[in-house]
């Protein structure tokens, strides 16, 4: 072989070597983003529901929601953003969740992240508190929609509607997950009663 | 003899599956630069450059061959690359992570682009080879041994 195409077999390998160590690592993020994206939107859930008992009409409660995000994918993800509206059920209004939503909603919150987000790493879990106040003194209103109850004990029939946003770690993708959705059948008891 | 046009086939087979493999997974790498990639690529600048390159070294490696023989060779190459490239895109569905890509919310126009824009390798890739071959000429007689 003359020393051009010696050369010319140099430069081929190293190019198939350098081409194939980028698209390993490429490709094995690749398909580890694709599981993240597919599984994630359900694997997101609600860990726990804290509604304390309202003592008085100019009350200044804050209401706790702990989601919980399993990551069952082998790649990390950032929390960026949970956002969330509360709504507190009526019984005695039969119309279907659209038409009563706006009479039963409480508020907006969520988990804000400012910086990198929290990260739930590859097949592990994350908890994440995004909690609502209501002022009794300032949202006299919302305080009387939060504060209904029904049954003996007391029991609260929340239902929230959340939205995640997440970056998968080691990427520039950052995805979505709409509709968590929380509706109870049997109650939530105030957590310090 | 026949031994010797054997192993002179095999090698060259080498070859163009060694430059099948370094344009598709060069181009591919580009097209996900969003997967974060230890080097981030550009797809413009991929697609003429590692063609090019490779096509220059597969000329300069078959110097000896007929023109027609060198373009076929050229050809392979990139329809090796090209079929590399639509395997990496479809690397989830093959791996069972996903049943379609539309799950992963990519459009359909978006992958057609991406496979239309690795098509762009064989025109520059050919180029490459008359180029190598060319250079192959420069050098005189007495610095390439007989066949």
């Amino acid at each position: 072989m003359i020393w051009f195409a010696k050369v010319a077999a140099a430069v081929l390998a190293v190019l198939t070597v350098l081409g194939g160590i980028l698209w390993v690592d490429v490709t094995g993020r690749y398909l580890a983003a694709s599981q993240a994206r597919t599984l994630v939107g359900e694997a997101v859930s609600y860990a726990d529901l804290r509604i304390p008992t309202i003592a008085s009409e100019d009350a200044r409660v804050t209401v706790g929601v702990l989601f919980h995000v399993a990551n069952p994918s082998p790649i990390a993800l950032e929390i960026r953003t949970i956002s969330y509206k509360f709504y507190m059920d009526n019984l005695l209004d039969t119309r279907a969740f659209v038409e009563k939503a706006d009479s039963i909603y409480v508020g907006s919150s969520g988990f804000f992240s400012d910086t990198e987000g929290q990260t739930v790493p590859a097949h592990g879990e994350g908890w994440i508190w995004a909690n609502l106040t209501v002022d009794g003194a300032l949202q006299p209103e919302t305080l009387s929609r939060l504060n209904r109850t029904f049954y003996d004990p007391p029991k609260y029939f929340p239902i929230i509607d959340a939205g995640m946003v997440y970056a998968i770690a080691g990427t520039s993708l950052v995805d979505r997950v709409l509709d968590i959705v929380f509706v109870t059948q049997s109650g939530v008891m105030p957590y310090d009663a | 003899m026949t031994r010797d046009r054997w192993g002179g086939r095999w090698l060259d087979a080498v070859w163009v599956i060694l430059a099948a493999v370094a344009m598709g997974t060069f181009v591919a790498v580009a097209h996900y630069s969003a997967y974060g990639p230890m080097v981030p690529l550009g797809v413009g600048e991929t697609i003429l450059a590692v063609p090019l390159l490779v096509g220059i070294a597969l000329g300069l490696l078959f110097h000896k061959t007929e023109p027609p023989a060198l373009v076929l060779r050229g050809f392979l190459a990139c329809a090796g690359a090209i079929l590399l490239i639509f395997v990496t895109l479809y690397a989830p569905v093959f791996a069972g992570v996903v049943p379609s890509l539309a799950d992963l919310g990519s459009e359909d126009a978006a992958r057609l682009a991406s496979v239309f824009t690795a098509l762009f390798i064989l025109p520059i890739h050919l180029l490459g080879n008359v180029i190598g071959r060319g250079i192959a000429e420069v050098f005189p007689p007495t610095a390439r041994p007989s066949a």
